[in-house]
């Protein structure tokens, strides 16, 4: 066990590692190569972020289904050790390329203007979605501090398997949705999430609509799919926030 | 028309330029953009002073030299034209314009509004061009049939002045719409598919090397270009990229 708490607490070190020697490799030496590896990164993020509203909007609607996906996600082998992993590799190599994009677009311009009006013609999201990948990155620390550690200090370091809200009595019934409800009871907290959706909603409004320009699709349907990935940009942000609000609105008594 | 202009002077490639004031009188709205510099220049010269350099060439918008970046804006704020097809006519009297080189680490200044673009010139020789043996044995211009949707999309490609709008507009001074447009207009002919492969690879080999930064789809190179070079050149070339790629 303690063998897997070490390969998970390094796996962000052994990722960006990886990643190191994958950006000195061909594919990612060209600048289209990096387009490509961010845009497709990024696309599967949207996925997991769809995937992640889904199980997220049960915990308002059907409280019990929450428990049991809840449970199965954090216990289940394959979700642990497989798909988790490939989420943090993605998440590091997402953020990681923007960094390394946005050292190397300062380095193409070593002079600035004195009079540059992006406004003219760039929206702010396309022209700024370093901060707002900030913002989020920010808001990835927390929410792991919230969530991710909590998680895995009662799991893998107290061993506390069962997902109980008392782990020694079975009809205290999952403990996941409890914790959930409570960890927005701070309107400071939730005051912090919905800014960092806000952002999320700004930054997926460029990211995910250009995803498909990048990968090189741009034809007759591309207007319409373009029009699916802003709507899309604004929901799910817009539904996680719902969420928060609610669950700040309707707390379990402790 | 009475105006303040703000112009970039830098003496030469290594040293460190400054913005420079200066007042001007007696613009008429019909003049061209170039003709206001033509004015200021002849006072500098009569006054004894240096006059500002800029690129010019043939006046009327299809030849790619002229290159200000006019009050935030390459070519200025009207769209669809280059600097000297810009109009006095689109600022007002009394009003302060900014004039300053298109600025990336690939167009270095060598003279006040000067910047050598050169970097375009290797660009193309790394492969915007096909091969033909045309001694003795030229072919008929409309020997080999072309679907019309693909030859006017080339001519849109191949309208491309090469003028570098696209780099001193981008965020990232990305080359991305000047490349894609020279790698697409050979693409869609059957004449550009032979040797598709060598010039992708070798045209976006050669951008990064100029030193040119990275496409994050902002769009604003389409906006600025005067020729209205579309994005859609861009996913083209990541396809033709992509395909070469895995051809290796």
């Amino acid at each position: 066990m303690s063998c897997i708490v070490v390969k998970i607490t390094f796996a962000p070190y052994i990722c960006m590692n990886y990643l190191n020697q994958l950006l000195m490799s061909g594919l990612l030496k060209s600048s289209i190569g990096r387009k490509v590896a961010m845009a497709l990164s990024g696309l599967f993020l949207v996925v997991f972020l769809t995937q992640h509203f889904v199980i997220n909007s049960t915990s308002v609607l059907a409280p019990e289904l929450f428990n049991t996906w809840s449970h199965f996600m954090g216990t289940n082998g394959l979700v642990q050790f497989a798909l988790q992993p490939v989420l943090i590799l993605g998440v590091i190599f997402h953020f990681v390329m923007g960094f390394v994009l946005e050292i190397q677009n300062r380095k193409a311009r070593p002079i600035n203007y004195v009079n540059y009006k992006g406004s003219a013609n760039a929206s702010w999201m396309s022209r700024n979605m370093i901060i707002s990948g900030l913002v989020i990155l920010a808001f990835l620390g927390l929410h792991f501090y919230d969530f991710w550690i909590h998680e895995i200090t009662i799991k893998y370091v107290e061993g506390d398997m069962t997902g109980l809200v008392n782990p020694n009595d079975p009809s205290s019934g999952f403990r996941y949705l409890e914790e959930t409800v409570h960890k927005f009871e701070s309107p400071v907290r939730v005051g912090l999430y919905v800014i960092s959706f806000v952002l999320l909603a700004l930054h997926l409004w460029h990211g995910f609509a250009s995803t498909f320009q990048s990968v090189g699709f741009n034809n007759k349907y591309a207007a319409g799919l373009s029009k699916f990935a802003k709507v899309w940009s604004i929901a799910i942000p817009v539904g996680f926030i719902c969420i928060a609000v609610y669950h700040h609105f309707n707390q379990i008594p402790h | 028309m009475k105006l303040t202009l703000k112009i970039w002077r830098q003496k030469n490639a290594q040293a460190k330029g400054q913005m420079v004031t200066y007042p001007i009188d007696g613009i008429d709205g019909d003049m061209s953009f170039l003709e206001m510099m033509d004015v200021l220049n002849n006072g500098l010269i009569n006054k004894g002073d240096d006059p500002v350099v800029f690129d010019h060439d043939c006046r009327e918008g299809i030849c790619g030299s002229c290159s200000m970046f006019i009050n935030g804006e390459a070519h200025g704020p009207d769209r669809l034209v280059t600097t000297c097809q810009l109009h006095m006519r689109k600022f007002k009297d009394g009003d302060t314009i900014t004039i300053e080189p298109f600025r990336a680490a690939g167009f270095p200044v060598i003279k006040d509004l000067m910047v050598d673009r050169s970097s375009f010139d290797r660009i193309q020789h790394a492969g915007g061009f096909i091969s033909v043996n045309t001694s003795g044995n030229t072919q008929d211009a409309n020997a080999i049939p072309i679907e019309k949707a693909n030859a006017d999309a080339a001519f849109d490609a191949a309208t491309c002045i090469g003028c570098g709008a696209c780099v001193a507009s981008c965020k990232n001074s990305s080359a991305m719409l000047f490349v894609s447009a020279k790698v697409s207009q050979f693409a869609l002919l059957p004449q550009g598919e032979i040797e598709a492969t060598d010039r992708v690879l070798n045209m976006v080999k050669q951008m990064d090397e100029e030193g040119f930064g990275n496409c994050t789809n902002t769009g604003a190179c389409e906006v600025e270009c005067p020729k209205g070079i579309s994005l859609e050149n861009i996913a083209r070339m990541n396809r033709e990229y992509m395909a070469a790629t895995m051809k290796g």
